[in-house]
């Protein structure tokens, strides 16, 4: 297999709070390949955001280290691309505007930013609102121009934290089926974070199942969904046997949690 | 169809009014008419020394007062926001700032700043900063943190956050202090001349009303009431455009 273009190694990242260490995130491993686009799911509260701004290079790890295409992470960086869940467009800027925003800060020349800012504008399907607000456009909307915000730098990785949370399931479906379209012609390698089982099964090539706290990879599922796929993926039984593996995996997390938090509450009663 | 009901309304009160002091309803040493008060504005501003000495000494006073205020203001704000020492510190004494009435310190000023205009641009500048400085810091400190992380992820210098992230998300509050600041220099600048100037425009207010100069206070009174609606149509535009393009 060829050299991966992100690695994951031994990842572990430790808050300390009131004299009380709180572990979100143990040994996590994981690999990715150029061009595949990998999900990150688990039970609320196992440290997916942490985990991205780890992979983000907006926080640094305990111990362990991210490494892209064998050089460490140590801060934000032009090869990382990242796609925020909360509405991140800027307001005071068109949406041509926000799109050209990377390009312009590297200091790129205008007619050259433009121009790449219009093809990525009309590819995620937002011509003719090129010199929109944001508050004129629906969060769907608002999203597509963050991605393509994102994507029109070229990084080498996107990494996204839910970017269709905001927005209802069908939506969300859909601008995912959107997304696979666009990052195959981008040609992106894409780390996404979720909870929705559907998205990750829809969307990935692998799947990162974390446990609950300390969040650890428990399984690395691969997709064998056939590509290219839309939405109409959605009723086929490939896509059935994914969400059911993530299913009962993520059930069994949340029992566990149940559980363990059950075991407290008894301790607590006890003394 | 709202701009023409508004206009309207001012219209119509206009001719009321006029034909109130017309048909005397009202007390004619108390009022006068409005095309009585317009025509003693123009006749104020024909006359070169009224210009230089009266509305040109008032409008540089406002006009160094506002300026200062912003100025000031959006450097003391920006130091509020970045350091939690000085914004913690100094917040109560912002507070007590605005409860101060510059006006009856007027002794103080003028025997550190002397006779002349700068007593009154200083009353009229400490009058109007307050609001500059506390909105300033209020739209550095509300920024929404993601916006931040978007300019951190694009690896931008200090500069570049400054400029393209900090500055246009803080814009309308900051816009708003000054749109206040605007207000409170020009009620600062009229009042301080009404106490203790002999030129400007609250100057002439005050002499013309002490000397049963009705028509001439009058004249004046309108032309600040032209001054103030002058500054926030401006500003008003300037507002409009800058949420626009600011990048």
């Amino acid at each position: 297999m060829a050299e991966p273009l992100m690695k994951v190694e031994n990842l572990t990242k430790v808050y300390n709070s009131d004299a009380k260490e709180v572990v979100a995130l143990k040994n996590i491993e994981f690999t990715v390949q150029k061009g595949e686009f990998i999900s990150i799911v688990g039970p609320s509260g196992c440290g997916k955001t942490t985990l991205l701004e780890i992979l983000s290079g907006l926080r640094l790890p305990t111990t362990g280290s991210v490494k892209i295409k064998g050089k460490a992470v140590t801060g934000p960086q032009r090869s990382i691309g990242i796609v925020f869940q909360e509405e991140s467009t800027f307001p005071w800027r068109t949406v041509l505007e926000n799109v050209e925003f990377g390009l312009q800060m590297q200091g790129m020349p205008k007619a050259e930013y433009r121009d790449k800012a219009h093809k990525m504008v009309e590819l995620v399907g937002l011509k003719g609102f090129e010199n929109s607000y944001p508050f004129e456009l629906s969060g769907g909307m608002r999203q597509r121009v963050a991605i393509a915000r994102t994507l029109v730098t070229q990084p080498e990785i996107v990494v996204m934290d839910e970017p269709f949370g905001a927005l209802d399931e069908q939506t969300r479906l859909i601008l995912g089926g959107e997304l696979l379209k666009i990052v195959e012609q981008t040609k992106a390698t894409v780390v996404l974070v979720t909870h929705s089982i559907q998205e990750a099964a829809l969307l990935s090539d692998k799947i990162v199942v974390l446990s609950a706290r300390p969040g650890k990879v428990k399984y690395l599922i691969k997709s064998t969904l056939p590509k290219p796929r839309d939405a109409t993926a959605l009723t086929t039984p490939e896509f059935a046997e994914i969400t059911q593996k993530l299913w009962s995996s993520l059930e069994e997390e949340s029992l566990t949690k149940r559980h363990d938090v059950d075991n407290d509450s008894s301790r607590v009663v006890g003394q | 169809m709202h701009r023409l009901i508004q206009t309207l309304i001012v219209v119509c009160l206009l001719v009321l009014y006029e034909l109130a002091t017309r048909m005397n309803w009202l007390d004619s040493f108390t009022f006068i008419p409005f095309s009585t008060m317009f025509v003693n504005m123009i006749e104020n501003l024909t006359d070169p020394e009224y210009v230089t000495n009266h509305f040109g000494v008032t409008a540089l006073e406002i006009l160094a007062s506002f300026m200062g205020a912003i100025i000031f203001g959006i450097i003391f704000g920006i130091i509020l926001w970045r350091s939690d020492f000085a914004h913690h510190v100094l917040q109560p004494y912002l507070m007590l700032f605005y409860a101060i009435p510059f006006f009856a310190l007027y002794p103080i000023f003028i025997s550190i700043f002397g006779i002349g205009p700068l007593p009154v641009i200083m009353i009229g500048l400490f009058f109007a900063l307050p609001a500059v400085i506390t909105n300033t810091a209020i739209g550095f400190r509300e920024i929404r943190k993601v916006l931040v992380k978007v300019g951190q992820s694009c690896n931008l210098s200090f500069r570049q956050m400054i400029v393209h992230i900090y500055f246009p998300a803080a814009w309308p509050f900051i816009f708003t202090g000054i749109k206040l600041a605007a207000a409170y220099s020009i009620i600062g600048v009229i009042a301080t001349e009404f106490i203790l100037s002999a030129r400007g425009l609250g100057y002439t207010i005050s002499y013309a009303y002490n000397n049963f100069d009705i028509n001439g206070m009058y004249g004046s009174v309108l032309l600040v009431i032209m001054i103030a609606l002058t500054v926030n149509i401006v500003l008003g535009f300037i507002e409009a455009r800058a949420y626009r393009k600011n990048s």
